[in-house]
């Protein structure tokens, strides 16, 4: 274009060529940014996919090669509800007082006597049998031994 | 005689010479070669004992549970992290939280010791049906995982 207006004059319709071809080269480089962007685009949107695909294969090669190990755990507890459990030393009523009463107690631990001055003395015969009711019972020492005394309400 | 002594003296000296020599006639090549393994790391739980909580029914302090001891040995150099599939549960009516002294290790291809800790918090009442007297109550709910 510019050896053209160096040497013919410069027509309008030179001109107007001059600007044609003005206007084809600035399309040209217009299409050249144009394929030059896409290229690039193009390009980042390879590279972005690459890097995708790399932590996409990254995480799965996280995923596949994490091995691991499990055990069971248990978690125990001693809970202590505050009351005293009975002594084993203690004779317990098992049930309600009533006419018939059971009394459990530990073997050879307590005896049982109408009268414990009378402790130590061998039981005789029954001297008299009737029905009566148990209102309340204790634990007493004589002798260094532990007696159960019951009052019984007839 | 003159002419052999000068002749074959030399010839016998020089052949007693070579034969000195051991293996003088013997040729050698080497070669170096590689020794390899393909080792594959790995970790395993040696033993895990219970998590042991004592408890009074509204005690005013928090327990703090013994036990929970942890035996994991892994491969040399080999990274491992524990970690538990859940920090909390409940075990006769008393809630707890449980947790690790470490998450993280190297294996040395020795046993390496954790702590599984455990808190119960004050002022809880249990559950207990064992009139006047105590319970024992067992969660088995619990995974420890150590992942490589």
């Amino acid at each position: 274009m510019s050896t053209a207006s160096n040497h013919c004059p410069v027509t309008g319709t030179q001109h107007e060529v001059g600007l044609a071809a003005g206007m084809v080269g600035a399309r040209r480089t217009r299409d050249m940014n144009r394929s030059a962007l896409i290229r690039m685009l193009a390009r980042k949107a390879t590279a972005t996919m690459g890097h995708a695909l790399v932590l996409v294969l990254s995480g799965w090669a996280l995923t596949t090669y994490a091995a691991g190990t499990t055990a069971p755990l248990r978690v125990t507890v001693h809970l202590d509800t505050g009351v005293a459990p009975p002594s084993p030393e203690l004779c317990t009523v098992i049930g309600a007082f009533a006419a018939s009463v059971t009394v459990s107690c530990p073997a050879d631990q307590v005896r049982f006597v109408t009268h414990p001055p009378l402790a130590d003395q061998p039981a005789s015969s029954e001297t008299n049998v009737e029905a009566g009711i148990v209102t309340s019972w204790r634990k007493i020492q004589v002798g260094g031994k532990d007696y159960l005394e019951m009052t019984v309400r007839w | 005689m003159k002419f052999l002594m000068k002749t074959l003296v030399p010839v016998a000296a020089a052949a007693l010479f070579v034969g000195a020599i051991p293996g003088a006639d013997a040729a050698t090549t080497q070669s170096g070669f590689n020794v390899t393994v393909n080792l594959t790391g790995l970790c395993k739980i040696n033993s895990i004992s219970d998590v042991a909580f004592s408890y009074t029914s509204f005690q005013t302090s928090a327990s703090t549970a013994t036990g929970g001891a942890v035996s994991v040995s892994c491969t040399n150099s080999l990274g491992y992290t524990l970690s538990l599939d859940s920090t909390s549960g409940t075990v006769s009516g008393l809630n707890y939280t449980i947790g690790l002294s470490g998450t993280t290790g190297t294996g040395s291809g020795s046993a390496q010791s954790f702590t599984i800790t455990g808190n119960m918090p004050a002022n809880q009442s249990g559950t207990c049906a064992t009139a006047g007297g105590a319970c024992t109550g067992t969660d088995a709910t619990h995974t420890l995982t150590v992942t490589y």
